[in-house]
């Protein structure tokens, strides 16, 4: 346990990436009382292990392993997936024309496709490409190695963006679903 | 080095983070100048991009989460310290044990000791701070840098990068009662802290060797202790040198900036 003493510190350091840490909570758990149930949670927890945190050293990687390893550890059964269907699996693997993703995207059209990834493959393309961590970071915080980060991150993209092109990705053929 | 559409395509989202070496750049940059249906491809994927960090960066915790998360760590903190209180109610029991040891003239002669040496930093801490003894315009780091001499020069940048939240209104040299002083002048809501170090006399210039009486320790050096007329002073001996900080912010954030800056003391 940290000294009393050192909570200013703390706070100085790990409050200011609460609103990271909590869209990321967010997007993973599509739930607004389960997201901040979870980051409470998380900062209580780096506070009691603050004593281990080196200063100078990289605040948010450690307060982002923090928040996956009470993700995976505790709330895995609240994580929303589906697997993805053999026939979606072929199609993305042998995609040859892309359709292009539309102009004007809804939030709802984004959290549904974000929805529609599995666990793993969500928590990859949110960490490389919201967060703007970098490959090597990211295996840092889930605790995987390169090669399985870089291969998750472009199934999740190249999903994300098969389901953001609409219908017409589907067939598998380039047809934009133009603008709306 | 000439790149097709099927090559190209897998280094999109790499070339959209700018992880690409510089050949492949060129590369792929070539490809992108004559291939309408990769430029496509580059702008769906930037697309993608920008549409996720829009939707998800604009998911808000609201204030009343930074409060709820502040609030429960400051309690987990306070049940903390009630801990703390217990292993003092220990500490005092241990110095009872010492003054049985000791016998009472030992033991006030210690703490006459570390009162002796605290008194040092309290000194100049109400010469100088109090006295106010410092320049009504805030001094550039460079000036400081200069007015504490070289030896004592990359101290200023420590500082100024670990004393966050402080208005630091002087970093000088200063002399008190035949001895001189570094002095840092510390200021936050009109009250003033002080970092004060002053280079031993002789080797014998130290804190008593019983470090019972200690509240703490710092980077293995026992931290001293004492309260007087509205200051907090904190002492500790870091080999050729004493240092001490002088709050008149509370105890807390004596020891706070002192736990903060012990690393960077000189020894």
């Amino acid at each position: 346990m940290p000294a009393p003493d050192r909570l200013p510190e703390f706070e100085s350091v790990a409050l200011p990436l609460l609103p990271d840490l909590y869209r990321t909570a967010a997007a993973m758990l599509r739930n607004e009382t389960e997201a901040k149930d979870l980051v409470q949670d998380v900062y209580l927890h780096a506070w009691k292990s603050f004593h281990r945190f080196a200063a100078g050293t990289n605040c948010r990687g450690w307060m982002f392993q923090i928040l996956f390893h009470r993700l995976h550890h505790t709330r895995r059964k609240l994580l929303r997936f589906r697997l993805l269907s053999e026939d979606e699996q072929f199609r993305e693997d042998h995609l040859v024309a892309e359709t292009p993703v539309p102009t004007r995207l809804s939030s709802e059209e984004v959290l549904a496709a974000l929805d529609e990834l599995s666990p793993e493959h969500r928590e990859v393309v949110l960490l490389a490409d919201v967060e703007e961590l970098t490959c090597r970071e990211v295996s840092e915080v889930l605790g995987i190695p390169m090669g399985t980060v870089m291969s998750r991150l472009s199934r999740a993209r190249t999903k994300l963006r098969v389901t953001l092109a609409g219908p017409a990705a589907d067939l598998g053929i380039g047809q934009a679903r133009g603008s709306r | 080095m000439n790149f097709d559409c099927s090559q190209v395509r897998p280094l999109l989202d790499s070339y959209l983070t700018n992880e690409l070496q510089v050949e492949t750049l060129h590369a792929v940059n070539q490809h992108l100048q004559s291939c309408a249906g990769c430029r496509v491809a580059l702008q769906s994927r930037e697309r993608t991009r920008a549409a996720l960090q829009a939707t998800v960066r604009g998911l808000l915790p609201g204030d009343e989460l930074t409060a709820l998360v502040r609030d429960s760590v400051r309690a987990e903190a306070a049940r903390r310290v009630g801990v703390r209180w217990l292993w003092m109610a220990v500490a005092v029991a241990a110095a009872l044990t010492l003054v049985l040891a000791l016998g009472w003239k030992e033991f006030r002669a210690e703490q006459a000791q570390i009162l002796a040496r605290l008194g040092l930093g309290k000194g100049d801490h109400i010469f100088c701070a109090r006295g106010g003894f410092f320049p009504d315009d805030l001094p550039t780091p460079a000036v400081m840098r200069e007015q504490v001499g070289a030896e004592y020069a990359p101290l200023v940048d420590q500082v100024i990068a670990r004393a966050k939240g402080y208005v630091i209104r002087d970093g000088h040299l200063c002399h008190w009662q035949e001895r001189e002083f570094v002095h840092f002048i510390l200021e936050r809501e009109n009250k003033l802290i002080s970092l004060v170090i002053v280079r031993k006399h002789s080797p014998d210039e130290v804190f008593p060797r019983q470090a019972l009486l200690s509240t703490m320790r710092m980077e293995g050096h026992p931290v001293y202790t004492n309260a007087d007329n509205g200051m907090a002073i904190a002492g500790l001996d870091t080999g050729r040198h004493l240092a001490f900080t002088v709050s008149e912010r509370g105890p807390a954030e004596g020891l706070t900036l002192l736990a903060a800056l012990t690393p960077s003391l000189p020894r």
